[in-house]
C-alpha cells in the first residue's frame, strides 16, 4: 500500500458553497483514479509567496489517500486543466505522516471565520481577569506599594538619562 | 593564543521533536536569506543529513507558494 498527499490551491474568488463543490470535485477525481481517501484538511485562505495567475491569495486544501495502482499522472493532468485550481502538488509520504479526519468539510470551511472571533473572545476574557485581580486584593496592593516605596527612586533614576538621550537624538535630527 | 573550537550544534539533532516538513514553512524561513536563497549548512550549523531534509522541504513548499523562489530586489 502506498501513501500519497495532494495539496491544492483553489482560486480565492471561490467561497462558501462553491468552495465545497470544487473540493468535492477534487475528492471525486482522486477516487475515480483509484485512490482511497483517508483525510481532507482545509487550511484556509493564505497569502501566496508569489503571484499565480495574477492572484495574491489562495485557499489551501490537503488530501491524503492510499492505494496501490493510482493513476497519479492522469490525476495531475485533470488538475492542470481545472480552472478553479491555481496550483497543486502530489507527493508520496510515510505511513506515520497520515492524519485522522477531524471534522466534516462543512465545519472546516465554516470554521475558518469563527476561529478568529473565538480568539478575540479569549483575549477579551483574559483582559477581564487581569482587571479583576487588583480589585479583589486592595489591602494587599496597598501593602505592596508601601514595601516597594523604597525602591521607587531607584527606578526613576535610569529613566531620566534615557529622556535626555531622546532629547539629544531629537536635537541631532533637527 | 590557543584555538577554541566553536562548532555549532545542529538544532534538529539537539531537539528531535522539531519536525522538518514542507508545511512548517515558518521554521524553514529561518534557513533562507532575504533573497530567498537556501543558506548552506556550514553557516547555520545544521548537519548534512538534516540539511538534505531542509533542502527537500524548502523546494516542496516553494512549489505550492508557501515560500518564495526569489524576491523582487526593488522591494528590499
Amino acid at each position: 500500500m502506498k501513501y500519497y498527499e495532494t495539496v491544492v490551491i483553489i482560486h480565492p474568488a471561490i467561497e462558501g458553497g462553491m468552495l465545497k463543490d470544487s473540493i468535492v470535485e477534487v475528492q471525486k477525481l482522486v477516487e475515480q483514479k483509484g485512490g482511497e481517501l483517508k483525510n481532507t484538511e482545509v487550511w484556509g485562505r493564505k497569502k501566496l509567496a508569489y503571484l499565480i495567475d495574477k492572484q495574491k491569495y489562495g485557499t489551501y486544501t490537503m488530501l491524503q489517500f492510499i492505494g496501490d495502482k493510482i493513476k497519479i499522472n492522469e490525476m495531475n493532468v485533470e488538475l492542470e486543466h481545472n480552472p478553479n485550481v491555481l496550483a497543486y502538488m502530489t507527493i508520496k509520504i510515510d505511513e506515520t505522516e497520515m492524519r485522522e479526519q477531524t471534522g466534516d468539510l462543512d465545519t472546516q470551511i465554516d470554521g475558518q471565520a469563527p476561529q478568529a472571533e473565538a480568539e478575540e473572545t479569549v483575549v477579551s476574557s483574559e483582559e477581564k481577569t487581569v482587571d479583576k485581580t487588583p480589585e479583589v486584593s486592595e489591602d494587599e496592593t496597598k501593602a505592596i506599594i508601601k514595601e516597594e516605596g523604597d525602591d521607587l527612586p531607584k527606578v526613576d533614576e535610569p529613566e531620566t538619562p534615557s529622556s535626555d538621550e531622546s532629547e539629544d537624538s531629537q536635537d541631532k535630527e533637527n | 593564543m590557543g584555538f577554541i573550537s566553536q562548532r555549532k550544534i545542529c538544532p534538529f539533532c539537539e531537539y528531535p521533536e522539531m519536525i522538518i516538513n514542507y508545511k512548517e514553512y515558518k521554521v524553514l524561513r529561518k534557513f533562507l536569506t532575504e533573497q530567498g536563497k537556501i543558506i548552506p549548512g556550514f553557516v547555520t550549523g545544521v548537519c548534512s543529513k538534516h540539511q538534505r531534509h531542509i533542502t527537500r522541504a524548502i523546494k516542496r513548499s516553494r512549489n505550492i507558494a508557501l515560500l518564495p523562489f526569489t524576491t523582487d530586489y526593488r522591494d528590499i
